[in-house]
């Protein structure tokens, strides 16, 4: 018990790097498992969220080792060892309000949830622009179609439930509506940036367009102060979506077992003081004309200013009020797991999710009982060209009260400290996800096999 | 299962850990290489002749594919009211008893006598116009539109009773065609005299019978009734009428044979201002251009007397041109009605081909060229009595010397010095490309020489037979008929680059001129559309020592 307790603690001072909840999907006996896993199987008949389940995750493409170098910030070095860009994806997600509950063979649960995810990216190419120049991109086109930003903020109520199918089937579903709170997002179209190798003007075509919905308009003053957490129980049904998740479980024989789930497939139309800020742009943009400008008398000040004009004449920007639609995070998990004992089993997953490309990882853990009171799990996964990523699963369940923490990166070999930061420079985490909430749970469900 | 676990957990657990250096971080130095675009200008030959367009008397003239440089000369003159004025003309006649029929012997009063008669007519004096102060000897006088000007009359009776006399001068009428009419009574002994204001009235001076012009007609009918006082031979009715401070709104008739000096003058060149002596210009194409404008009534001769062509560096005639005294016969206006609506234009012209010596006179760079310009009014003395000049009569005349941009022209030299001042901070340059791409329409080859000087003219760095453009390709007739690309780009040293930043000041721009082919003599044509299309641009390699600048924060 003491080792538990203790471990507990140490559990909750570790300053956890993690991702994407793959380590949430196995822990049935948690109700917040359902987020990711609609036919979760718990052992309790009732749960209840007792404190608001808080979720925050952000991660990058770099760790601090990518930035420095031989104890200098290094771009080049950070640049370098980018795919297709410098991403940041970041979400925060408050449980409001979550119960689970068993009434004859259905498991059903409802749920209030407070959203935001916030991602961009820049492209790859712009960043070697701005470090190393354009000198080597003469005659290239630096793509810059993968431009993106995203930020949103919707409050999610859902409604589901999961049954057994026979001995072999588990299928779960949760249909969910979706209440956009604010938005912000941008459109490109296929943008490029070409420097010809001859006379070294640049030209640029492409169009951009940012839309944002229940925000002030960019020309108003007095701007944006943020969103209020009341913000969130303030249902906004003019930027109204539907959203769904779906899982089936497959038991293949009395020790395995395979289950998948598609979450987080959804949208939202917004149409709450939508504004579309469209910039297309197909110009070059080329030397002054000095030479003429000089033959017909005009100043130097003149020029300048022309030379301006005809830069802002190759891009048209206009501002329109169209409504639009954002998808919501859909993710894919499969999972494979093997029972060892009882109260042990081994597992391997696979998540995928869809922006700027499949970004996929995969898992392989272990998770092991200790009587009712105490649930670990132990997993790595291997993302974002990193083969270490190990994840941490705390369940620990005093009377009907039920504290869990969930990470999925608890690897921090190290920090570095300079003296002329303020703070430690993580040396190898890319992310942090980090999950942490209380439960009631009430009424034991009596089963010959423990299903996680 | 479960220790193993821990113990698992347990080593994760202490990898956490925070590793001092003990030192800065510092900041990768900023190494970059940026090309870029600094100058595009299309320059046409039409942008640069806008800009200098006028200078003293140089026009610059486009007319189809050809730029013509005029230095011209103008003069405008109202010749009629300027110099044409037209004399009083006045006439005395005395009447005596026995023509106005009053009874000389025993006479008897209250006996009424007339109305009589009396001729009033006379001819105008030989010269009743003057042209420039100098009487027209040969100038007869059929009509005059009176602007202003006065007619007296002076009755003068001796008679020792009253005469009625009622004047019908028919030689005056009004716009109506009224004649004049003027009634006076002369009181015995007495004299009257009576003015009337001429504007608006027509003096008709053509005999309606003879047809003889300077005519002046008109009669006097005398009439009264005798006292008993004498009538003595000396008595008589003087009949004095004058006209007098006579202006015209025209004057119609023969006006007469005369010289008309117009212009003479000392015209500035300004062609080869910029020349030096080793420049060689051939000017193929040259004119001469006499215009004349005028609304008169009366045919002209136009000559030019002289035209000198002067170096005043020098001081020397570099060159006159023969063969223009030749008279150019100038139309007249026919309609009196028709000045200031119409006028007769008058345009001849002379080519290089008329004068070939002009060629070598402009090799040669005259800035001046003196000239005389006179007119003949009626050279031919046509016999006509209906020529007029009016009072709104003008003329405008121009002489032009058009020179084409047709020639060839071999080693122009020109230097240009530019302020420059470059020292930047910020960074270091490792190395840096100047790249210059001329797409040349013009038929001018071109060598730029670039030199950098300091503050006390010393040379800092040099960039000497690089920039090298050649001409437009040309035809047979000197017309453009292809384009030369030319690209060249120059690179500087790390040492140059050290050199120019912070202790260049300016920068000479020498540059040499020729156009296509001239070592060949050949002649080109420039037209407005030719133009050169220059692009500037550059390849810079920056460094920036970030520690230094964002002081290793």
């Amino acid at each position: 018990m003491k080792n538990f307790v203790v471990l507990f603690f140490v559990g909750l001072s570790i300053s956890v790097f993690a991702q994407r909840e793959v380590t949430l999907y196995g822990l049935d006996n948690v109700y917040q498992a359902s987020f990711v896993n609609p036919v979760a199987e718990p052992t309790s008949k009732v749960s209840v969220s007792l404190l608001p389940s808080i979720y925050f995750g952000t991660a990058l493409p770099i760790s601090g080792r990518n930035v420095i170098k031989d104890d200098e910030i290094s771009p080049s070095n950070m640049i370098d060892g980018l795919n297709k860009g410098l991403w940041n994806m970041t979400f925060t997600d408050v449980n409001l309000l979550g119960i689970r509950f068993k009434a004859k063979k259905w498991f059903w649960n409802a749920s209030i949830r407070a959203r935001n995810n916030q991602k961009f990216m820049v492209d790859k190419d712009l960043l070697e622009l701005a470090w190393y120049g354009n000198g080597d991109l003469l005659g290239d086109d630096v793509d810059l179609s993968s431009m993106a930003t995203q930020a949103t903020a919707y409050t999610e109520i859902g409604f589901g439930g999961a049954r057994d199918f026979g001995d072999k089937w588990r299928f779960g579903a949760k249909v969910k509506l979706n209440l956009g709170i604010a938005n912000a997002s941008n459109t490109s179209t296929d943008a490029v940036l070409y420097f010809d190798p001859t006379t070294y003007e640049a030209s640029l075509n492409g169009g951009y367009r940012i839309n944002t919905a229940s925000l002030p308009n960019i020309d108003d003053e007095g701007g944006f102060d943020g969103l209020d957490p009341v913000d969130y129980l303030k249902p906004n049904f003019k930027n109204m979506g539907l959203g769904i998740d779906l899982g089936a479980q497959y038991k293949f024989n009395d020790k395995l077992s395979f289950s998948a789930s598609l979450v987080d497939v959804g949208f939202i139309n917004w149409k709450d003081n939508p504004q579309n800020y469209n910039l297309e742009v197909d110009g070059v943009v080329k030397g002054a004309d000095a030479i003429g400008a000089v033959l017909r008398g005009e100043d130097t000040d003149s020029v300048f200013i022309s030379w301006i004009e005809e830069i802002a004449d190759s891009g048209d920007y206009s501002t329109t009020n169209e409504g639009y639609s954002t998808m919501t995070h859909g993710q894919f998990y499969f999972s494979a797991k093997y029972k060892l004992t009882q109260s042990s089993n081994v597992y391997g997953r696979v998540n995928m999710f869809l922006w700027q490309g499949v970004r996929s990882s995969l898992t392989a853990g272990v998770s092991q009982e200790f009587g009712r009171f105490f649930q670990l799990t132990v997993n790595n996964t291997i993302q974002y060209n990193r083969l270490f990523n190990v994840g941490l699963g705390l369940v620990f369940k005093p009377g009907p009260v039920q504290i869990y923490m969930v990470a999925d990166n608890v690897l921090v070999s190290s920090f570095v400290q300079y003296d002329n930061f303020d703070f430690p420079i993580p040396t190898y985490a890319t992310n942090v996800n980090f999950r942490f909430g209380i439960n009631l749970v009430f009424g034991k469900i009596q089963t010959e096999d423990k299903i996680y | 299962m479960a220790r193993g676990m821990f113990l698992l957990v347990l080593a994760f657990v202490s990898f956490s850990c925070v590793k001092n250096k003990k030192k800065d971080l510092g900041y990768e130095d900023y190494n970059a290489q940026w090309a870029g675009q600094v100058i595009n200008s299309r320059v046409a030959v039409s942008d640069f002749l806008d800009a200098n367009g006028d200078n003293n008397n140089l026009n610059i003239l486009v007319e189809g594919d050809d730029i013509i440089l005029s230095y011209a000369d103008s003069i405008d003159a109202n010749l009629s009211s300027e110099y044409y004025k037209l004399q009083d003309a006045s006439k005395s006649k005395a009447f005596k008893a026995d023509v106005i029929g009053i009874p000389t012997v025993n006479p008897v009063p209250g006996i009424p006598f007339g109305p009589v008669s009396l001729d009033l007519g006379y001819q105008l004096s030989d010269f009743p116009l003057d042209f420039n102060d100098v009487p027209i000897s040969s100038a007869e006088i059929k009509e005059i539109d009176v602007e202003n000007g006065e007619l007296s009359v002076l009755l003068v009776n001796t008679f020792s009773h009253p005469i009625k006399v009622v004047l019908e001068l028919e030689s005056i009428q009004d716009k109506s065609g009224n004649i004049l009419v003027i009634n006076v009574d002369v009181k015995a002994d007495d004299s009257v005299e009576k003015i009337i204001n001429l504007s608006q009235y027509t003096i008709n001076l053509k005999d309606p019978s003879s047809g003889a012009l300077n005519s002046f007609y008109g009669e006097a009918r005398v009439s009264g009734v005798t006292t008993a006082s004498p009538v003595l031979a000396t008595n008589s009715l003087q009949i004095t009428s004058t006209m007098r401070n006579l202006s015209y709104n025209y004057v119609k008739g023969k006006l007469g044979t005369f010289s008309i000096p117009i212009s003479s003058g000392n015209n500035a060149i300004s062609l080869f201002d910029d020349f030096d002596k080793a420049t060689d210009i051939n000017i193929e194409t040259f004119k001469i251009r006499s215009t004349a404008d005028l609304d008169w009534g009366i045919p002209l001769g136009l000559s030019l007397s002289q035209m000198d062509f002067i170096n005043s560096t020098s001081n020397d005639t570099v060159g006159d041109i023969d063969g223009l005294d030749d008279l150019i016969k100038v139309n007249a206006l026919e309609n009196v009605d028709l000045v200031g609506i119409e006028s007769v234009k008058n345009v001849f012209e002379w080519t290089s081909e008329d004068f070939p010596k002009l060629k070598d006179v402009f090799k040669l760079q005259p800035n001046e060229f003196n000239h005389t310009v006179q007119l003949t009014a009626n050279p031919d003395n046509i016999d006509d009595e209906d020529m007029f000049i009016s009072r709104n009569s003008s003329i405008s005349s121009k002489l032009e010397g058009l020179f084409y941009l047709h020639g060839y022209l071999r080693d122009y030299n020109s230097a240009d010095t530019i302020p420059l001042s470059l020292d930047v901070d910020l960074a270091t340059f490792n190395n840096v490309s100047l790249r210059f791409i001329l797409d040349n329409g013009l038929p001018v080859e071109y060598q730029m020489d670039i030199i950098f000087i300091d503050d006390e003219g010393n040379t800092v760095e040099q960039i000497i037979d690089q920039v090298v453009v050649e001409g437009a390709e040309v035809d047979s007739d000197g017309t453009v008929v292809g384009r030369k690309y030319n690209l060249k780009d120059i690179p500087l040293t790390r040492e140059q680059i050290d050199n120019i930043m912070g202790n260049v000041e300016n920068v000479v721009l020498i540059s040499r001129l020729n156009t296509t082919d001239a070592d060949q003599d050949k002649n080109v044509r420039i037209s407005p559309d030719n133009d050169a299309h220059t692009i500037i641009g550059f390849k810079i390699g920056v460094n920036i020592d970030l520690d230094q600048e964002l002081g290793g924060e």
